[in-house]
């Protein structure tokens, strides 16, 4: 039974949200069932962490929202349009995916390329190709990096130029899988004031509880394939109990807080 | 095994550089057409084709070094390729090898064969160092070949990027962990390493797959479009083709 805390919804909910899932299942062929009745509603312009243990079903979730995965049973919808093969290439307009791992979005010999290829097949004019990747780059704040060679930047840059490359065809939901994964204090310090500065709608899985307490309005406790908890995130974080019998435990800024105290 | 990689992509300087690729592609293909046209024997064609291309090497003398370490590469597949033909053709037997004869006919058709492939593949190697990556695969777009075939090659040639710090890694992992291992020992880590490689590699197709997918990929490769045609691109193109039928089929030859 999913624990849902009541004050959520910071944001006024618009005719179509930006995200609904209904009874979403997933069997993988090996038969490991990695979601088992997930229903969500993600309003637009809400940022929203999707917390939980490993294997708790986070990436899987996040793959059916653009099509990457197909539902074993249960709905997707992005703004309105179901998620069917059909509508795959509305649908992938609309959600831009940053994936865990930069170097697997990473694939262009420069920077421009790997930026541009989200608005050239958006069919783009050249010169507005070359403006997106200029506007998505500064946004990021590397401009000037669209000749260098993406293989060869360091793990920080990469995770920035990955969110460069779905900034440049400016989706209505940004979709992060781990965004500080990998990074040092001062990238992920970076990539935090960047994710709080963008107005799009945001779901990011992240195992980094201190990310989700500074960046999500509302945080969602997936567990074995089911949502667990859902409320604001200052209620489901500092919750102890709730997070220790998930296999997870308090962002580190409540836990020195609490050991302040305790001293 | 770290190979030296440039971390940014350097703004054309070599004269060949600045060139369209569509019209590098095309000037390549007359090239080898006028190449593999030469007769047997007439060595004169072959030397004077061979002082052009060390001309256009000598024009570019910055991609020199990714000439050779091209042309160096292809080297080996060419003496493979030739040695046997001497063998192979009937003719005035020259020498024995036991049960093999080496014929005078066998060893010009050899002479001819690897005079060929080194000028047409020292002109490949030239123009994919001259050229950048993304450049070749417009220009071979650019010049009508089908969307499917470019795709293809593009990805291709973008994994062999994605794949190259995977080997470098997995190679790092295994010197750090076969420290005094008998030559046995390496032989079978080496095997696991390739083992490992090729599911990595498939995984990771797999993933790379997924993120092209999410940004709109449909099967259909779009790159960059190829500029405009300038002055000197046509100029270069026209007295090269120009210059290159008239030395093979000149009628005062």
């Amino acid at each position: 039974m999913a624990l849902i805390l009541s004050e959520s919804s910071p944001t006024t909910p618009s005719p179509a949200p930006a995200i609904r899932l209904e009874g979403l299942r997933h069997r993988y062929p090996d038969g490991v069932e990695a979601l088992r009745g997930v229903d969500l509603e993600v309003p637009a312009g809400q940022r929203v962490a999707l917390v939980g243990p490993n294997g708790a079903g986070k990436t899987t979730l996040l793959l059916h929202l653009n099509g990457l995965l197909k539902a074993t049973q249960g709905r997707v919808w992005v703004s309105g349009i179901e998620v069917r093969p059909a509508t795959y290439a509305d649908v992938r307009r609309r959600i831009g995916y940053v994936f865990q791992d930069p170097d697997d979005q990473l694939f262009s010999p420069t920077v421009f390329e790997d930026v541009a290829f989200g608005p050239l097949h958006l069919e783009l004019a050249p010169g507005d190709v070359a403006a997106r990747v200029q506007r998505a780059l500064d946004e990021v704040g590397l401009s000037g990096f669209q000749g260098r060679v993406p293989q060869r930047l360091s793990a920080g840059e990469k995770r920035l130029v990955a969110l460069a490359t779905v900034l440049s065809y400016q989706p209505e939901t940004l979709v992060f899988d781990e965004p500080s994964a990998a990074l040092d204090p001062g990238n992920r310090r970076q990539l935090l004031r960047l994710l709080a500065r963008l107005p799009s709608t945001q779901i990011v899985a992240t195992h980094d509880l201190d990310l989700a307490w500074e960046l999500c309005d509302r945080t969602i406790l997936l567990t074995g394939g089911h949502v667990h908890a859902d409320g604001p995130t200052r209620a489901i974080l500092a919750d102890r109990k709730l997070l220790e019998a998930n296999g997870l435990e308090l962002p580190l800024r409540l836990q020195l807080e609490t050991s302040e105290t305790t001293a | 095994m770290h190979e030296k990689v440039l971390a940014r992509v350097e703004p054309p300087q070599a004269f060949l550089e600045h060139l369209d690729p569509r019209i590098k592609i095309v000037c390549t293909l007359v090239w080898a057409g006028c190449i593999v046209t030469i007769p047997e024997r007439d060595t004169a064609a072959q030397v004077s084709f061979g002082l052009i291309l060390l001309a256009l090497l000598a024009l570019n003398r910055r991609s020199c070094g990714k000439f050779i370490r091209r042309f160096g590469a292809a080297l080996p597949l060419i003496v493979l390729l030739v040695a046997l033909l001497p063998f192979f053709r009937e003719g005035q037997v020259l020498r024995r090898f036991g049960l093999l004869e080496v014929t005078q006919e066998g060893l010009w058709s050899a002479q001819r064969v690897a005079t060929s492939a080194i000028l047409c593949v020292a002109a490949l190697c030239l123009l994919w160092a001259t050229t950048h990556e993304a450049d070749l695969i417009g220009g071979l777009s650019g010049i009508g070949l089908p969307a499917i075939f470019v795709g293809v090659l593009a990805c291709m040639l973008r994994y062999l990027h994605v794949l190259r710090p995977e080997l470098h890694r997995l190679w790092d992992a295994r010197a750090a962990r076969t420290i005094g291992a008998r030559s046995g020992g390496r032989f079978r880590s080496a095997s696991n390493l390739l083992g490992a490689f090729f599911l990595r590699s498939h995984d990771r197709a797999l993933r790379v797959a997924d993120a092209l997918a999410a940004r709109g990929y449909d099967g259909q490769w779009r790159g960059a479009q190829c500029r405009r045609l300038t002055t000197l691109d046509a100029l270069a193109a026209g007295v090269f083709v120009a210059g290159i039928i008239l030395l093979r089929w000149s009628p005062w030859r």
